[in-house]
């Protein structure tokens, strides 16, 4: 195919006779397609694959979900439904062991089991408490949050291989179980719905400043570094100034895990002493449920228009507008996304604005000079106060002399008339 | 019509029949999914029910970053490649093989199917999930390249790739010859495999070639 005459790739075509290119492409494309025949071979071809293709059918299947996850293989739904029977029959046997008749061994166990208990639980206890205050909130991808049961029902299949390759051995009996056991796994799934609503509890945006004076500027440096490295945190922005005559300054903007925002400024104090320190929180909850929301409904929007465009034909006028709809609410998708993006990472890295500057220490200097530079400095001393002296006069001559001859020229000639008239009186 | 994700959320507030009416709309299309993919269609079936089982007790787990959609199929496929690893290690007896050769299915003939079957083997691996996802499942380039953690471009230039090989295959087997083209090369195929079957003093053989990239 020569490429030279086309303005699109081959790709290009297939993407928008799937119906994959924007607005502006579709319809440079949809012209592109009407006056060029190798395109529409191309076109032709591509749409005899999918014709092709579509040849390979599959059987319906019918079943309601009860039926359908009542009827799970025994290495999945049975085992569980085994494993629950069980765990009655151990209730029941509970009960047993507690009659009256067996008093004394029940007290004998429930104190064994009491110290046990006491051995186990506590540290145990006490560790969970520790693990759930370092725990830092992930969301989970919704495509890795496959459960462990089913990897865990695949791997016990793989120590029964016959019942896989043959049908699998339906369990009438087990039916009876299959609602309870549906509100079971309902159930299971509700605590943890509570916490998926409000998934990371209140939601900080954490910000601080702290101006230090430094015992020793020179090593501050490295040292916030260091700390930063430590606590996983970076730093965002530094400035450092060295003015004449006044002490070193350094201002960086730090950006810190929130969970080690606190340990971070206590080290940071103990780089000198503090000036001034600051804390803020802001919570942005609201904001990020409310921009979850926004967010969600716009992919449900561009969903049905999505589906809008694959189910229905009309005139290629309105399957530009709903194009250019999707394209909208595509942008606006992406804008929210960074939007939450933005503000998770301010949730989870808080700012802290940090100023450390120098205990400077103004030096006087003492220096005694030699005789022979005292008077050579006297020399030139001399000599500058002479140049500098007849350069004054010079330039107040200079400056006034104009004046002071036009005003003699103009006061001469009284002046001599006048002495004239009084030199015989005073003669 | 309430959207797939509204479903879910209301599964996740409790309602059962928000659960029953998403299974009622994805039964068919992962039934499809796993039956093209999967030689057996009892465990076919099995496997859609295995992927609503992971939904239901991850449904506090999900997450409206991704449509329901993808997210389903990105369980089943997980699921498949649970299962193809575990086949690796199971030999096929050859009776499920001829079996699943002739099944009968809707709207086509078994050697339309096997032909196209055949035609997929012959593809990369990744160029035939993108194509079979396109072209069965019907998904976006973006939501494939979710799927398969690859690029939307890559998508885009490997889906090509796979239909220019499709329209080779096809113009090597003229459009009115399919059928008999490909039952041609289709009864080669299975003559080879007898005839490896018979030199096996086992009763059991490995899939032939065409059969063991549809089961990839």
């Amino acid at each position: 195919m020569n490429r030279r005459n086309h303005i699109m790739e081959p790709d290009e075509l297939m993407a928008y006779l799937d119906g994959e290119l924007g607005a502006k492409e579709s319809s440079r494309a949809a012209a592109h397609l009407d006056q060029c025949e190798q395109c529409q071979k191309i076109a032709a071809e591509l749409r005899d694959v999918s014709q092709f293709l579509a040849g390979w059918q599959t059987e319906p299947f019918e079943a309601n979900l009860v039926e359908s996850v009542s009827s799970l293989p025994p290495t999945t739904a049975n085992s569980e439904i085994k494993n629950r029977n069980a765990s009655l029959l151990d209730r029941t046997k509970w009960l047993r062991v507690i009659h009256p008749l067996h008093w004394p061994k029940t007290a004998w166990g429930i104190a064994a089991a009491g110290i046990l208990i006491a051995l186990v639980g506590v540290p145990t206890l006490h560790r969970s408490r520790q693990d759930a205050a370092r725990a830092v909130p992930i969301l989970p991808d919704p495509v890795k949050a496959l459960p462990p049961v089913i990897l865990d029902s695949n791997a016990s299949r793989s120590r029964e291989p016959e019942g896989l390759l043959s049908a699998p051995s339906r369990a009438p009996s087990v039916s009876k179980y299959s609602g309870d056991r549906l509100d079971d796994l309902q159930e299971k799934t509700q605590p943890n719905e509570a916490a998926r609503t409000a998934p990371v509890g209140p939601m900080i945006v954490r910000t601080g400043e702290l101006e230090l004076i430094a015992h020793d500027f020179d090593q501050a440096r490295p040292k916030v570094e260091e700390i930063l490295k430590r606590h996983r945190g970076y730093m965002g922005e530094l400035s450092l100034n060295t003015p004449p005559n006044s002490g070193r300054s350094l201002t960086a903007t730090l950006r810190v895990p929130e969970t080690a925002l606190d340990a971070v400024l206590t080290e940071l104090k103990g780089l000198g002493r503090t000036d001034k320190e600051l804390q803020n929180g802001e919570d942005v909850t609201q904001r990020y449920v409310d921009l979850e929301a926004r967010l969600s409904n716009a992919q449900n929007t561009k969903q049905r228009l999505a589906d809008i465009l694959r189910q229905r034909t009309g005139k290629l006028a309105d399957v530009l507008a709903v194009e250019e709809e999707i394209d909208r609410v595509q942008g606006e998708i992406e804008e929210m996304e960074a939007q939450r993006k933005t503000m998770k990472k301010q949730i989870d890295f808080g700012t802290l604005k940090l100023t450390i500057t120098e205990d400077y220490r103004s030096e006087l200097k003492m220096v005694q000079p030699s005789t022979g530079a005292q008077i050579r400095n006297a020399a030139v001393e001399g000599y500058r106060n002479l140049s500098d002296g007849m350069i004054a006069i010079l330039l107040w001559v200079l400056s006034a002399g104009p004046s002071l001859l036009v005003l003699g020229a103009v006061l001469f000639f009284p002046a001599r008339m006048l002495w004239k008239k009084l030199r015989p009186n005073l003669a | 019509m309430t959207s797939d994700e509204s479903l879910i959320l209301e599964f996740q507030q409790g309602s059962r029949d928000a659960l029953e009416l998403l299974f009622a709309r994805y039964r068919g299309p992962l039934f499809g999914f796993f039956r093209r993919r999967i030689r057996s269609r009892e465990r076919a079936e099995e496997m859609v029910q295995e992927t609503f089982l992971a939904v239901i007790r991850a449904a506090s787990r999900y997450e409206p970053r991704s449509l329901v959609r993808t997210y389903l199929y990105g369980i089943g496929l997980k699921l498949l490649a649970e299962e193809r690893r575990r086949e690796a290690k199971v030999e096929a007896p050859l009776e499920s093989i001829t079996k699943s050769i002739s099944e009968p299915a809707i709207n086509a003939s078994a050697d339309t199917i096997l032909c196209i079957r055949q035609a997929m083997e012959r593809l990369d691996p990744i160029d035939r999930d993108v194509l079979m996802l396109r072209e069965y499942e019907q998904l976006s380039y973006r939501e494939i390249a979710q799927l398969l953690r690859v690029p939307v471009n890559t998508v885009r230039s490997r889906l090509f790739r796979a239909r220019m090989a499709m329209r080779d295959e096809l113009q090597s087997h003229p459009k009115s010859n399919w059928d008999e083209g490909c039952a041609r090369s289709f009864s080669l195929a299975e003559d080879a495999a007898l005839k490896d079957s018979t030199k096996d003093s086992r009763t059991t053989s490995r899939l032939s070639t065409s059969e063991q990239g549809g089961s990839k």
